[in-house]
């Protein structure tokens, strides 16, 4: 069965190219600006993995990201962080993020990550 | 002796009226004549010494007698008054802060037969205190025991207010000039003030077309949270004749030296304000204008109430003083301020700017590299080459959007340095390795080695690294390879990075690593891409971890770039 992945980064360019890599890795993608679809899950469409963005419009990644792993339905998802900010990475561990990947990155390095935390 | 002829002859009237001459009248006669002509000559240099504030006095240690001058000697034995006073008497004239000081003075003139000379203040017969220089000289009989003291009084309130006005005036351009605060130049206007020149300070900036309050003292603190509850509910009026309202129009200062409650009636616009003002208590008011690039932004205003003292033209003059400081001062305090936002929003700008740029550097790098997988696939050399270079060139902007971030940070202090142990050799070796993949048509050769341990950032020396060899490639357009020397000397851990390419002239040498040099080719007149930021970073890393970076090159044959920083321990290996 394909693997789920769940994608949110506030800028449309950045989610489009996702799609495509994703999809065409035989990833199946769900990407959205709205953070909100990270708690809109249901059983059936939990995610495998969470791609998201540390600087969202209006809110703080890194609070979603500690919120879903305190929740139980979410808390298990592996999530991989991503930013434009260098120092970002110093305080993903701190929020529970599983890992980080700074932007720009080369698509090998993220497709490295994935098949690490879907397996 | 007849009364009447004497008075005659002595007021003048002819002979006639004088009958027998006897030598002893005559005499007499003479006598009260020459002791007229002294009581007037008594009085015209009275009146001078009165005139020049000049006053001379006597003290008669032995018979503790104090007189205030000869003259006044003199006339007070005419008219039959005590013409002296004891010396603690005339004591109780010297202002009492100021007593101690005058007795010891006099005491080491009395002892060391040295001229006395002291400066005090003193009561006058209507309680006001006034500023006296004295100078005098003792007299001793020939056993050595003082007999008298001599001297002279001098008032000296004129020169005593012009130096406190000076020292007032040098004290407060050091205020001014210690703070670059817009708010806190301004209150400490306001509190040097008060209350060495008046009761209450106001300093009134025009903002948004009105006079808004924005520092005020008073000698009363209670007080000073009242006047600016009451400027709150009385507030200023631009459109005044008088006041505040016209020394902002006029630019000119004013002085209202004596307050009258007519004035106060004139001023008030409702009988509480009348009310409030009348329980205030204005004595005396001025006003100085503070400008700024010529225009009138606003007013200082002194007012005495409490302490009872009437401003004058002295006054104002010294107030005008203090405003043209203060107004030089708040002119530097607003261009620091505007300078400080533009480098804040310079800044941020930045920060905000490489965070921009990198989001469609990301999509793009990501689709580009699809289509690299594609080309893969489907075997296209072509365009797999050409993305190749694309995705290249999208590195290269990337780090230039790092550069720019990082020539910020260490501007602004913020770059942040690791501190932790690492072997000098790991960095060097990690980026040799990375950028021999990259740069797979120049031979990178490591020559040495160090068993250094240096404490630091690890990952930034690796920067600094990066740069140097990255620099001597892309320098070096004709040759193919960069020798990277590794070595240990005195307490230094030593790196050099040599390059066979074009070099650097002898009057770019000290420049290259200033921010945003870039050097040309003068033969291909082709300056070389890049912000010119590199070297200037390096340097600073370097610097930061206590070393030195340093180059020497010679044109047309190549440049070594060294850099030494000081290790920590050397560990000693096995063979």
């Amino acid at each position: 069965m394909n693997k789920k992945i769940a994608v949110v980064d506030d800028d449309e360019g950045i989610l489009e190219a996702f799609d495509v890599l994703l999809s065409e890795k035989g990833y199946q993608v769900q990407s959205s600006s709205n953070a909100k679809i990270l708690f809109d899950f249901t059983k059936d469409t939990l995610p495998d993995l969470i791609v998201l963005d540390v600087l969202l419009s209006g809110v703080d990644g890194r609070d979603i990201c500690r919120k879903l792993k305190s929740q139980e339905e979410t808390k298990n998802i592996p999530i991989i962080m991503i930013s434009a900010h260098p120092g970002a990475g110093k305080t993903m561990k701190e929020v529970g993020a599983d890992d980080f990947i700074p932007k720009p990155f080369e698509i090998d390095e993220l497709f490295n990550k994935i098949e690490k935390y879907t397996s | 002796m007849n009364i009447k002829h004497i008075s005659a002859k002595l007021n003048g009237y002819p002979h006639s009226l004088t009958s027998e001459k006897s030598s002893h009248d005559q005499q007499f006669v003479e006598l009260l004549a020459e002791r007229k002509k002294m009581q007037e000559q008594l009085e015209r240099l009275a009146l001078s010494h009165q005139a020049a504030q000049i006053e001379s006095f006597e003290w008669n240690i032995q018979k503790n007698q104090v007189f205030s001058s000869p003259e006044e000697k003199a006339l007070k034995e005419i008219k039959g008054k005590r013409s002296f006073k004891t010396f603690d008497a005339w004591m109780k004239t010297v202002y009492p802060l100021d007593r101690e000081r005058v007795k010891n003075v006099l005491q080491s003139a009395i002892d060391s037969h040295a001229e006395f000379d002291c400066e005090f203040r003193v009561f006058w017969s209507d309680k006001s205190i006034h500023w006296v220089s004295s100078k005098g000289k003792v007299f001793y009989e020939k056993k050595g025991s003082p007999i008298k003291l001599l001297g002279i009084n001098r008032n000296i309130d004129a020169q005593k207010k012009r130096e406190q006005n000076s020292d007032f005036l040098s004290e407060a351009s050091k205020i001014f000039s210690s703070s670059l605060d817009y708010q806190q130049t301004l209150e400490s206007v306001a509190n040097l003030a008060v209350p060495a020149i008046a009761d209450w300070c106001n300093v009134d900036i025009i903002q948004n077309g009105k006079a808004q309050q924005v520092a005020i003292a008073h000698r009363n603190p209670k007080k000073a949270k009242f006047a600016k509850e009451f400027r709150k509910r009385y507030p200023i009026d631009v459109n005044e004749p008088t006041g505040i309202a016209e020394v902002l129009r006029t630019g000119e200062p004013r002085l209202y030296p004596y307050i009258t409650d007519e004035m106060l009636v004139a001023a008030a616009k409702t009988k509480k304000q009348l009310q409030i003002t009348r329980k205030i208590g204005l004595t005396s008011v001025m006003m100085a204008p503070i400008f700024s690039q010529k225009e009138t932004i606003g007013v200082i205003t002194f007012v005495t109430s409490e302490t009872k003292k009437h401003y004058d033209q002295s006054d104002l003059q010294m107030a005008g003083e203090l405003a043209s400081r203060a107004s030089s001062a708040i002119e530097n305090a607003r261009h620091y301020k505007e300078a400080q936002d533009a480098v804040r929003l310079r800044d941020d700008f930045i920060s905000v700017a490489s965070h921009e740029l990198k989001t469609p550097v990301t999509s793009v790098k990501m689709f580009t590299q699809v289509l690299k997988k594609h080309s893969e696939k489907k075997n296209d050399r072509q365009a797999l080459s050409y993305l190749s270079k694309m995705n290249r060139q999208l590195n290269k902007l990337t780090e230039l959007i790092v550069d720019l971030l990082n020539v910020r940070k260490i501007q602004t202090g913020e770059m942040e340095l690791h501190n932790a142990l690492f072997k000098f050799e790991k960095p060097i070796k990690e980026a040799v390795e990375m950028l021999q993949q990259i740069y797979t048509k120049y031979t990178i050769t490591v020559i040495g080695k160090s068993r250094c341990v240096i404490r630091g950032d690890k990952e930034r020396i690796g920067q600094v690294v990066t740069n140097l060899i990255s620099n001597a490639i892309k320098y070096s357009p004709s040759a193919n390879e960069v020798k990277v020397y590794i070595g240990t000397k005195g307490k230094y851990a030593r790196l050099s990075v040599k390059d066979f390419g074009i070099g650097i002239s002898k009057e770019h040498l000290d420049k290259v690593f200033e921010r945003f040099y870039r050097i040309n080719d003068t033969i291909t007149d082709k300056t070389f891409p890049g912000l010119g930021i590199g070297l200037y970073i390096s340097y600073e890393i370097v610097r930061r971890h206590g070393g030195k970076l340093w180059v020497e090159s010679e044109i047309g044959k190549g440049s070594t770039f060294h850099v030494a920083i000081p290790f920590e321990k050397r560990k000693r290996g096995k063979k």
